[in-house]
């Protein structure tokens, strides 16, 4: 539970980035406007903690010298470093708004690359509810099954030959851990959406 | 371990391998030397030497029933496969974490490119600075002074992608940065850089997926053999219940 609201919040983290990327690019193509104006509209429509961190950003911007807008992207990059296109974008965001206006060409590429993880993360994520399904049918049948073998010989049957045996204990219990392991390790598996990083 | 060469009839060298290569899988060398923890050797005799300590346990069971020892091999062999799933899945692991490791360090070196407009020595410098300890780190140490030594000279960036990374992709990045540092100050060449790195990302995101993907598949089969096991335990026990009764009614 606590690991779905953890992925939960992630995602609508990834989105609002993905978001705030594709409102900024689309505005900078209108040439009229200046980078701050943009940047402020942008952060009036962005929400959450990313509102946050831009509300900040920019009051750096407004009044703020060149190193301290230098320093004020890196600790803002640095926040966002898993997100490695975001981390392009503001950088790239960070040289224009020092040096001038150039071409955004580039900001379009990296905005799309960005869009492209946020739809493959959404592929990934289906394909593991799939599996999920699969997961807990196998489950289900595998305790019909044992049920339907259970009532085959009569339960009282079933009790005396084998549920009452020492055999029949041992068998039982270690069935039921090797299902506790197993469940355990599928939510361990379930639970990891990151699809840029593998750990060991 | 060296392989030692010998020399047969017509003069011509020839690698022996010794007794351990031979009875290992033959893709087990290449794994257990790339994750560069043990060589094959050593493994295998650890290996060996676990999965005879099962056998070892069978041994005195084999003098009270021994039906029951006959776990204890299926043990031993289970657990010697075991080990080289797990070598297998390590090895998995290890390729793409190095994989994403030159991947960082190529969306670094281009935004410092980017940021500073300067060399590149100042750019590497710059960020083995900034880097965590480890391999990365390391590499990044050992190409500056590779770089100050034959300032004119590719090979150390050919060195540097196969220690981090090892595949084409990443030759061909360090590749391109010597020609960048070497002929030409053209930024276009840097944006290049920048999109080839979000292309590799994107390869090895589809691996990732693909490798995390594949993980589920097996879990059907894990569900169902216990559940076998379970089934053939009943019909046994049913089985002996059954001849105990002919037993006592037919005497």
């Amino acid at each position: 539970m606590q690991r779905q609201v953890k992925n939960d919040y992630e995602r609508a983290a990834l989105e609002e980035r993905n978001r705030f990327l594709n409102n900024i690019t689309q505005m900078l193509t209108n040439e009229n406007m200046t980078l701050l104006e943009t940047f402020s509209t942008c952060t009036g429509y962005a929400e959450g903690e990313l509102k946050e961190k831009l509300i900040d950003l920019r009051a750096v911007l407004v009044d703020g010298t060149e190193k301290e807008v230098i320093e004020a992207f890196r600790v803002l990059r640095d926040f966002y470093k898993s997100d490695v296109q975001f981390d392009q974008f503001l950088e790239q965001l960070a040289i224009m708004l020092v040096e001038g206006r150039t071409s955004i060409d580039s900001l379009r590429d990296t905005k799309n690359f960005h869009n492209q993880i946020l739809v493959k993360q959404e592929k990934f994520i289906q394909m593991k509810k799939a599996r999920k399904r699969d997961f807990n049918t196998m489950i289900f049948y595998s305790v019909a099954f044992i049920g339907a073998l259970m009532f085959s010989f009569t339960i009282p049957k079933f009790i005396d030959i084998y549920a009452h045996t020492m055999v029949g204990v041992i068998t039982s219990s270690l069935y039921l851990l090797i299902i506790f392991g197993l469940y355990h390790s599928f939510n361990k598996k379930y639970f990891d959406d990151t699809i840029t990083e593998v750990k060991i | 371990m060296k392989n030692k060469k010998k020399t047969d009839l017509d003069g011509q060298s020839m690698t022996v391998f010794s007794f351990w290569e031979k009875i290992a899988e033959s893709d087990l060398k290449k794994m257990v030397d790339y994750l560069n923890e043990t060589n094959v050797n050593s493994f295998q005799k650890q290996r060996m030497f676990k999965a005879g300590l099962f056998l070892l346990m069978g041994i005195p069971v084999f003098f009270l029933k021994p039906m029951i020892s006959l776990v204890f091999l299926g043990l031993a062999l289970a657990f010697y496969f075991y080990e080289y799933l797990r070598v297998k899945s390590k090895f998995n692991a290890a390729r793409f974490q190095k994989e994403l490791v030159f991947l960082e360090f190529s969306k670094e070196i281009y935004i410092y490119l980017l940021e500073n407009k300067t060399t590149i020595y100042s750019a590497f410098e710059k960020m083995k600075e900034r880097e965590k300890e480890g391999v990365l780190k390391d590499a990044l140490g050992d190409l500056l002074i590779d770089l100050h030594e034959r300032p004119d000279d590719v090979q150390p960036f050919i060195d540097f992608a196969n220690r981090t990374s090892g595949s084409d992709r990443s030759k061909l990045f360090m590749i391109t940065l010597f020609e960048y540092h070497q002929n030409s100050k053209d930024d276009s060449i840097i944006y290049q850089l920048g999109k080839m790195t979000s292309e590799q990302l994107f390869l090895v995101v589809d691996d990732i997926i693909e490798y995390k993907h594949g993980k589920f598949m097996n879990f059907p089969m894990k569900i169902t053999m216990p559940v076998v096991a379970v089934v053939l335990v009943f019909f046994i026990s049913l089985l002996v219940d059954s001849l105990k009764a002919i037993q006592f009614g037919g005497g």
